[in-house]
């Protein structure tokens, strides 16, 4: 005989029975309750070709235990799998379990498989023997032929993707997806497949791939099938995952792993007579962790050409609708309105869709809920939107059109929906008793409001342009003129003030002053040649200004005392000199005429000028010292 | 006469007919008027920004701006002319009334403020910060020339110094009035959402994330600009964030 695989070990049962005809008899059923059926295919098989065993146990009662199976120490057997129905209907119970075994014949000649039996009750139900011929044309080992679904298992889906080809392995997990280029949030089926060819000992432990950028919705149930890879049959468990990338660029789903318990054929004795074998059967297993390969997804982001303002994200083929949960309503009552997104997509990410104002409306909050269908491999449901509206005015108000915008990933281009607007009849309530939607001003007692409205256009005013804003200079002279008046005021007042009562700054303020007019007397009468006059003008000039100045007599100061006035008070001697010579000359001027012939009149009363302006700076130095 | 030579001048005609009525005031008045009237708000909203355009600046016509806008569904357009109206005439009525409510199909959150602080508001946005810097010219001039009277004659009237002291006091008040107004308008920049819901974003660029929605109508406060983008404030909830330059109608 040869092995299918050198390491495997044959799965000891109690019982098994050959025979190459297939027998379904159902076994004496006491009183109806019980009923065990065998069926083994094919009838003919040849050495180490496979024959499936399919054993079905129907019954009105909650069947507990298993078959036990007659010897098969002519056999390879397999555990192929079992499957459980119960059904609970107007408080009847049935029950259906169903165990599928794989037997590969070691020897050639004419094998009875069977009698098969369960215990259930204290009675004994059993089938019938079943007989299978095995030659020797088999030659060529292999698990079971082309996928026999035998009875109720579940047929394999139309077309599986091929299994990556693991020919010679014994189990095997492979992952892919639908497709490789996505758009964002366009979803991607991961698949998942467990080939398994072998009996696995305990309950594998899957470990979803690592899916970091995208959204997972698993997509239920999970499918078992049979399919043939590499001319051998194996039992393919698929999990199903939609994925939705979050963003752009290259995404990469992690390897998944799959932790399972094998038998460990190695360290199992041939032998049914080594106290080993029993061991063995009970072991636990290899350990085995099995892993895929990571896959790469090139994720494009939403075109950024032709994006609809109002569009919110949405990916996928949608529809909308919309309605308001009543028709008629009083002013300031609540109607709903409630936006229904549905379609095809992710729909936990589909966006809020853009109210237009609502005129006449006062809207409150709007609370959002997802329902999602899984069907058909293909995530689909409804997201909906309920917004809290409440009529201010009345009559027939129109809702703006709603429309939607979302990314159709198929065909590649923005697509819109639209709901026309619906209308509301809105009759005249008591809004103040609706509370909240009070407006500003409550109808006077005998006034019934019926409508509110803003008020009308203003239609008559001037059509002049506003007067402009005042310039900057206007406002530096509004703040700074004042508080120069103010001081103009302030200094005039004491000026005034220090003029009444102090008789010698009177006599200063106006001393030069009239000194100049007295000169401007002098220059016409050396215009008249009158030149006792001339010298009699600059003379008064001079020392009436001297003696205003310093506080003297105007009538009867003499030069000697100016002079020695002036000295005392530190005038230039320069200057005392000129006055002492302008003073003499005029003198000379009254008494000795002659002497003065000759001098430049002009040159004298410029002398007398410059003396006065000296003589006024000299005054000031000695008011600061 | 030529066909295309009757059809030219009839062409010029018509022509300057329109621009004729299009540059007189009283008549694009009365056309935006009956627009409003006859429903076709887009049309009179046209002609009330083409009186702006001419210079018009008034606040009858910002106010008639504001409901065309408000009529036509542009919640935000109408409360932004509504604002504009408002500044212009602080006190007008009928601007409050509709202001008050356009605003009231805006989602906005609850008024927290108390009463005294409300009054506050009212009573410093009660006049126009030109007319406030009036009034206080007004009492510094007053006092100005009282204080010079007081000089010249305080020996005469000793009880000047009081209607002196309660001038200035007057002059104090309306002069911070005016200055609180006049600052706060120039430090507190307002603009108004235009858009039907404006995405304020973490950052002055479309790569943020959105950090919050802001309906149409918003009154928010302007706080920067970068390029396209301009900085938003609610002060009412405290919140900050960018949006597009396009969503928003700034004062």
């Amino acid at each position: 005989m040869k092995r299918i695989f050198p390491g495997l070990r044959f799965f000891r049962l109690t019982a098994l029975l050959l025979a190459p005809a297939v027998l379904a008899v159902p076994a004496p059923a006491a009183a109806q309750e019980l009923s065990i059926s065998a069926q083994a295919s094919p009838q003919q098989a040849g050495v180490g070709q496979s024959i499936r065993l399919q054993i079905t146990i129907e019954g009105k009662v909650n069947i507990q235990g298993s078959p036990s199976l007659p010897d098969l120490t002519d056999f390879q057997v397999y555990r192929g799998g079992s499957s459980t129905n119960f059904s609970f209907i107007n408080g009847q119970v049935s029950s259906s379990l169903q165990y599928t075994y794989i037997l590969v014949p070691k020897h050639t000649g004419t094998f009875t498989i069977g009698p098969i039996s369960i215990t259930h009750g204290g009675k004994v139900y059993s089938t019938q023997p079943i007989e299978v011929q095995v030659t020797a044309a088999g030659g060529q080992a292999q698990l079971p032929g082309p996928a026999r679904p035998a009875g109720p298992s579940r047929a394999a889906p139309a077309l599986p993707p091929p299994a990556a080809p693991k020919a010679g392995s014994a189990v095997f997990i492979t992952t892919d997806v639908d497709r490789h280029q996505v758009y964002v949030n366009q979803p991607v089926t991961l698949t998942f497949r467990f080939f398994s060819r072998i009996p696995i000992l305990a309950q594998p432990q899957y470990r979803p791939p690592d899916t970091t950028g995208f959204w997972a919705e698993d997509l239920p149930p999970q499918r078992t099938y049979r399919q043939v890879v590499g001319g051998a049959d194996y039992e393919v468990t698929e999990i199903k995952t939609a994925l939705f990338p979050t963003t752009s660029g290259e995404l990469t789903i992690g390897p998944a792993r799959l932790d399972v318990q094998i038998e460990d054929f190695n360290r199992r004795s041939l032998d049914p007579f080594d106290n080993s074998f029993f061991q063995n059967f009970f072991s636990s297993g290899r350990p085995v962790t099995l892993e895929t390969k990571p896959i790469t997804l090139q994720v494009k982001p939403i075109p950024t050409e032709g994006r609809p303002p109002d569009f919110s994200g949405t990916v996928g083929k949608w529809s909308l609708s919309a309605k308001l949960d009543r028709a008629q309503a009083k002013v300031g009552e609540a109607v709903t309105l409630e936006i229904r997104i549905f379609g095809e997509g992710n729909v936990k990410s589909v966006g809020k869709p853009e109210l237009p104002p609502f005129t006449g409306f006062k809207v409150y909050e709007t609370i959002s809920s997802s329902e999602v269908q899984k069907e058909g491999d293909r995530v689909r449901g409804v997201k909906t939107y309920r917004t809290l509206l409440r009529p201010e005015v009345t009559g027939t108000l129109t809702l703006p059109t709603l429309t939607y915008s979302y990314f159709n990933p198929d065909k590649k281009k923005f697509e819109r929906v639209q709901v026309p607007g619906l209308s509301l009849q809105v009759l005249p309530g008591q809004a103040e008793e609706a509370g909240g939607a009070s407006l500003p001003s409550a109808s006077a007692p005998g006034v019934k409001m019926v409508s509110r409205d803003i008020r009308y256009l203003k239609t008559r005013f001037p059509l002049t342009p506003p007067s402009p804003a005042l310039p900057d200079l206007f406002w530096i002279l509004g703040f700074g003129v004042p508080p120069l008046a103010v001081l103009l005021v302030w200094v005039g007042q004491r000026r005034r003030l220090r003029l009444a009562s102090d008789p010698l700054f009177a006599r200063r303020l106006a001393a030069l002053g009239r000194a100049r007019a007295t000169l401007r007397k002098a220059q016409q009468a050396r215009r008249n040649h009158d030149v006792p006059n001339f010298y009699a003008f600059v003379s008064q000039a001079l020392t009436g200004y001297l003696a205003d100045q310093l506080g003297l007599s105007r009538s009867g100061v003499t030069q000697k005392e100016l002079t020695a006035e002036l000295a005392k008070r530190g005038v230039n001697p320069d200057d005392v000199a000129h006055l002492n010579g302008l003073l003499e000359d005029c003198d000379y001027a009254r008494f000795a005429p002659s002497a003065l012939e000759g001098k430049d009149l002009e040159q004298q009363a410029r002398l007398a000028e410059s003396l006065l302006s000296h003589l006024g700076r000299i005054q000031s130095k000695e008011k600061k010292s | 006469m030529r066909p295309w030579l009757f059809f030219a001048g009839l062409t010029c005609l018509l022509l300057a007919a329109t621009a004729s009525a299009r540059e007189n005031p009283a008549d694009l008045l009365q056309q935006a008027r009956a627009a409003y009237d006859r429903g076709a708000y887009a049309e009179a909203s046209t002609d009330y920004r083409q009186l702006l355009a001419q210079g018009l600046n008034r606040a009858e016509v910002y106010y008639n701006l504001g409901n065309a806008e408000f009529k036509a569904g542009h919640l935000g357009r109408a409360i932004a002319a509504y604002r504009q109206a408002l500044k212009r005439a602080p006190g007008d009525e009928d601007v409050l009334f509709n202001l008050e409510y356009a605003r009231r199909f805006v989602q906005q959150p609850q008024d927290q403020t108390g009463q005294l602080t409300r009054l506050a508001g009212r009573l410093l946005t009660a006049f126009s910060g030109q007319a406030l810097a009036l009034t206080a010219l007004g009492a510094y001039v007053g006092l100005a020339v009282l204080v010079m009277f007081w000089l010249l004659a305080r020996d005469k009237f000793p009880g000047l110094r009081w209607l002196l002291a309660g001038i200035s006091i007057l002059f104090v008040v309306l002069a911070s009035w005016a200055s609180v107004r006049i600052v706060l308008e120039r430090i507190h920049r307002w603009g108004v959402v235009i858009a039907g819901q404006a995405e304020a974003r973490n950052g002055p660029s479309a790569e943020y994330q959105v950090g919050f929605i802001v309906p149409e109508g918003r009154e928010v406060r302007l706080l920067g600009r970068e390029g396209d983008w301009i900085a938003i404030g609610l002060p009412a909830e405290g919140y900050k964030g960018w949006v597009k330059s396009a969503d928003i109608l700034p004062e």
